[in-house]
């Protein structure tokens, strides 16, 4: 290995200091280290490295990292699986009114249903609560897949505008399939939201919505990923 | 009637020399590259087929058949390839087959071997994927994907392709819109969904699954793993689960207003509700979770 | 279809893990979020630490904590209590945080052994403040080296782990090793 006439090696060096040598080997090393002062030099640098990066301490954020867990809580409410509560509320059943739109599509129809939803809350777009009634705001699961629906919707915006900058670059065969999943997907999530409006504290209702719009948004990330 | 055979002749042998020509014009393809043993790899192909086979080798190999004027490529290190297939225009667009000087359809068919560990994203417009023993993603727009062997993770997505996956991974994801998707083999961790393809599943092992259409049926034909938790979530399809005598779950089926049948007539079920059914089998030794808005659930033993 | 109320439906937890397994993690694999926020809680720091280290960036650190846990989330049911659940989450955030690495465009190609070449000649390090401590000089290395630096010197993992990990060789792996050292030496004792 070595001698006076050599030093040790680069490999030497830092199984030294990082404490990896074998112990033969570490006895030749201090014998070599004892009389030459260049190698130990660089050894006690290497060494004080080795006890600074001991001793430092972890990394704390800027901001708190409690700050995090609504957002992580919102991706898991997108995939969780969940089941019904032991003391779920009975679902009502369908009040004899009957709501009636105009014809016109599933959007047109999610938008006056979206708009008539919106009557009983003074904020928060997007929230669907019939008027007069409020969700039970004790039920943090309830608040949570309201809150992964919400987020959905919006991811679901962003993505379709994304998308009309790409239509002209669909193959025909593509954007027939695309217009006939999302006109699918569209009646059921204005179905849905129209049966939220008269049940708003009905959990089964609320996950059946989050998981059309989860629905919706897998479609159009697929769309993007075709181009 | 002899011009006639004569026409037909003179046709038959017209198609022959045409795709005799397009064959001729067919670029062999046979590429090696040393990899890593995790190396990640992105592999295009617009038409024609895609089968990607791992193997316990340190090296990428390509073999096959590029069609007329297209250029193939294979670039990258060790650590990060890229190979596939691109048209005149430098470019694979969407939906953009130019055609060929003889007329004939431009397919592009290869075979790609690659580390067991490696990770792969192929991706296609209509051209069939077939994968054995590969990680990573796989996407088509129309082609029918087709994965099996052991995988570390798998991602599969079409627009209105087929999926059938017959795959053991710890976790999979896949989505179709009208296209059939098969589950088998032995995946653990499982999220599959269609818009209004039609869903079956037949596989035991997952232990944590999502199952979710929005008009597609669903059919399970299977037993939830013990401690297996199931969410099975459709709106106008319906639910159809055909369990073997001896399943083992407790069973929470929901429907707005869809009707709700259960097979299992020796157990007194518990209700919450008109419209939903509590149902413990065996010891209930899982969670099967099932909600649909109008689709009809059915629960019928083998 | 009969109507009638009958006994406790509670869903049966999983059984079949070994005797490490605690009820807070049980409970969240069974899909309590609750539970799983206090798993959160209890361990988010040191995660966050790791991707501090290994990006040597604030706002992507923040992005791969939320990214780790929510991995965690989805793969929990194959925690097996055969080691702590910290040591399970520390390995599921170093895949996590080298895959971000591997994503990323510009470094795909060179995860860790295309690292600058000038890395490493006494020249090229930049003279620093000496008070700059190891967090602020960990940034200041090429992200190859500093991946393998924080995994061995700070998380502890050995030569074979690293290069399993990251795919690059063992030597390989000790040769960057060796550089990060010599270059956080210029930076803290110049």
């Amino acid at each position: 290995m070595t001698s006076l006439e050599t030093h040790l090696t680069e490999d030497e060096r830092q199984s030294f200091a990082d404490d990896t040598m074998s112990p033969e080997q570490r006895a030749s090393a201090e014998a070599h280290l004892a009389a030459c002062r260049s190698c130990a030099d660089d050894v006690a640098r290497l060494t004080t490295l080795m006890t600074r990066i001991r001793e430092t301490p972890a990394p704390s954020p800027t901001v708190a990292l409690d700050d995090l867990w609504p957002t992580i809580r919102a991706r898991i409410e997108q995939s969780k699986v969940v089941s019904l509560p032991a003391d779920a509320p009975a679902v009502r059943r369908l009040s004899p009114r009957v709501w009636w739109f105009g014809s016109i599509g599933g959007v047109a129809a999610a938008v006056l249903i979206g708009m008539a939803v919106m009557r009983g809350r003074p904020t928060g777009p997007g929230d669907a609560v019939g008027p007069g009634t409020t969700p039970n705001a004790g039920e943090p699961s309830l608040i949570a897949v309201v809150d992964s629906a919400h987020a959905y919707e919006q991811e679901a915006r962003i993505l379709l505008d994304k998308l009309e900058l790409r239509r002209a670059m669909l193959r025909p065969e593509t954007a027939e399939a695309l217009a006939h999943d999302l006109h699918v997907v569209d009646v059921a999530i204005a179905e849905l939201k129209e049966a939220v409006a008269r049940d708003p504290n009905n959990p089964a209702l609320r996950r059946l919505l989050a998981t059309s719009y989860r629905q919706k948004v897998d479609l159009l990330k697929r769309v993007s990923n075709a181009s | 009637m002899s011009t006639l055979r004569t026409l037909c002749v003179t046709l038959i042998c017209f198609g022959a020399t045409r795709a005799a020509a397009q064959r001729e014009t067919d670029q062999p393809v046979l590429a090696a590259k040393a990899a890593t043993p995790t190396v990640s790899l992105r592999i295009y192909n617009p038409v024609g087929k895609v089968r990607v086979v791992a193997w316990n080798r340190d090296s990428v190999v390509v073999r096959g058949r590029v069609a007329d004027r297209d250029k193939f490529f294979f670039g990258g290190s060790g650590e990060g390839m890229k190979l596939g297939v691109e048209g005149p225009e430098n470019a694979v667009k969407l939906g953009v087959d130019p055609a060929s000087p003889t007329g004939l359809a431009r397919v592009s068919d290869f075979v790609v071997y690659v580390p067991t560990a490696s990770k792969v994203w192929v991706r296609t417009v209509s051209a069939s994927i077939d994968a054995v023993g590969a990680s990573g993603s796989f996407y088509t727009v129309s082609g029918p994907i087709h994965l099996s062997g052991t995988a570390s993770s798998i991602e599969a997505e079409s627009m209105n392709g087929s999926l059938d996956l017959d795959v053991t991974t710890p976790w999979l994801r896949a989505r179709t819109g009208d296209g059939h998707l098969l589950l088998r083999g032995a995946p653990q961790d499982v999220d599959v969904s269609t818009i209004s393809g039609t869903l079956d599943i037949a596989t035991t092992t997952p232990l944590r699954a999502q199952f979710s259409s929005v008009s597609g049926d669903i059919h399970y034909v299977a037993s939830p793993a013990r401690g297996a938790i199931f969410e099975f979530s459709n709106h106008s399809g319906n639910v159809d689960m055909v369990l073997p005598e001896s399943v083992s779950g407790a069973f929470m089926l929901s429907s707005i207003t869809g009707t709700i049948q259960n097979g299992f007539t020796h157990v007194r079920p518990a209700a919450s509700a008109p419209n939903s059914l509590r149902l413990t089998l065996g010891n209930g030794g899982s969670s099967v979770t099932v909600r649909t808005y109008k689709g009809a659930i059915r629960l019928r033993p083998e | 279809m009969s109507a009638r109320v009958h006994g406790s439906t509670d869903v049966i937890a999983t059984t079949d893990d070994a005797g490490g397994i605690d009820d807070v993690v049980r409970r969240a694999q069974r899909g309590d979020v609750e539970a799983f926020e206090s798993l959160y809680r209890t361990h988010a720091a040191a995660i966050y630490a790791l991707c501090r280290r290994m990006t040597g960036d604030e706002g992507e650190s923040r992005d791969l904590v939320q990214d780790v846990f929510v991995r965690a989330w989805e793969r929990l049911t194959s925690f097996r209590g055969q080691s702590s659940l910290g040591t399970w989450l520390h390995r599921l955030g170093v895949n996590v945080v080298l895959e971000r690495i591997r994503s990323t465009k510009r470094d795909a190609a060179r995860l860790i052994e295309g690292d600058d070449s000038t890395f490493g000649s006494h020249s090229s390090a930049p003279a620093i403040d000496a008070s700059i401590d190891l967090d602020a000089a960990l940034v200041h290395l090429p992200r190859g080296a500093r991946t393998v630096f924080v995994l061995h010197d700070i998380e502890g993992y050995s030569h074979d782990e690293i290069a399993l990990m990251t795919g690059i060789a063992a030597g390989t792996a000790r040769a960057q090793l060796w550089r990060a050292r010599r270059a956080l030496m210029r930076m803290l004792d110049p």
